[in-house]
């Protein structure tokens, strides 16, 4: 089971992701995720500071989360990850793709 | 469900149902294995991420597969080398090879990324080696995938 909480504020939204984000947990959570992002079409900064470990199926729902938004003229950021959850997102090139931040001020900067 | 056994200090082996419950099951099984041999977290993370995505790649394109083999073997001491655990796991599916599939190309334009066929690549960086072979013949032929995950 993975959780996510949003935080919304004027501008931006604040994923919080909470769990493994594995094979069992991308099908449990992508579609709130991708709804609690994607159709406000604003800009949106991802918690990974819980998520204890990421596969390939977490890499594409973050990818494919972060292509929809810029579909959309947004841009998405995350920031936290541990440095289990970073190896996997450098291993996957992902940081070169959307911005992989350490903390959340520079999320937030990175996307406005 | 699963069938576990361990094999003394050798290592374990595991039997898995095709289903996407296995990962999970085998998971466990593997952290119960290696928690009493003090492996450090780096190893045990990339051993679980190659062991997911070859189980999860079985699975989900596994050519009807009925069951799942699994063996984790660790060794401490290796030429040249700390601690690393070699993976190996089988199934009865259709031959396939996945590593002989084309690396995703790489691109830093978000429009231009593939969202799919990242496990592989994943299993080739985070394994020292990794082989794939048909074995046996017949209606007893499997798909043999070995990966040595170091940390």
């Amino acid at each position: 089971m993975v959780d996510v909480q949003f935080v919304k504020t004027p501008g931006i939204t604040k994923a919080v992701l909470d769990g493994r984000l594995d094979t069992a947990g991308v099908n449990d959570v992508e579609i709130r995720f991708v709804a609690g992002i994607v159709p406000l079409g604003t800009a949106a900064i991802v918690d990974l500071t819980r998520v204890s470990f990421v596969a390939s199926l977490g890499i594409r729902m973050l990818l494919s989360t972060a292509r929809s938004l810029r579909n959309k003229g947004a841009k998405l950021a995350l920031f936290g990850a541990t440095p289990n959850v970073m190896e996997i997102i450098e291993s996957t090139a992902l940081s070169d793709i959307i911005p992989v931040l350490r903390t959340e001020d520079e999320a937030i900067a990175a996307v406005a | 469900m699963g069938r576990e056994e361990r094999d003394g200090r050798a290592g374990l082996t595991l039997q898995l149902d095709n289903a996407i419950a296995s990962i999970e099951i085998g998971r466990l099984a593997l952290n119960a294995y290696l928690e009493p041999l003090a492996c450090d977290a780096r190893l045990l993370n990339r051993l679980e991420v190659v062991f997911e995505e070859i189980v999860s790649n079985i699975v989900r394109h596994g050519g009807g597969a009925g069951r799942i083999l699994v063996r984790a073997e660790f060794l401490a001491e290796r030429e040249g080398g700390g601690p690393a655990v070699r993976l190996t796991v089988e199934d009865d599916g259709a031959a396939f090879d996945p590593l002989h599939l084309p690396e995703p190309e790489m691109t830093a334009r978000l429009e231009d990324a593939q969202l799919g066929g990242l496990g592989i690549p994943l299993i080739r960086r985070l394994s020292r080696t990794v082989s794939y072979a048909r074995v046996g013949a017949g209606q007893s032929a499997l798909n043999r995938l070995v990966a040595m995950v170091a940390g």
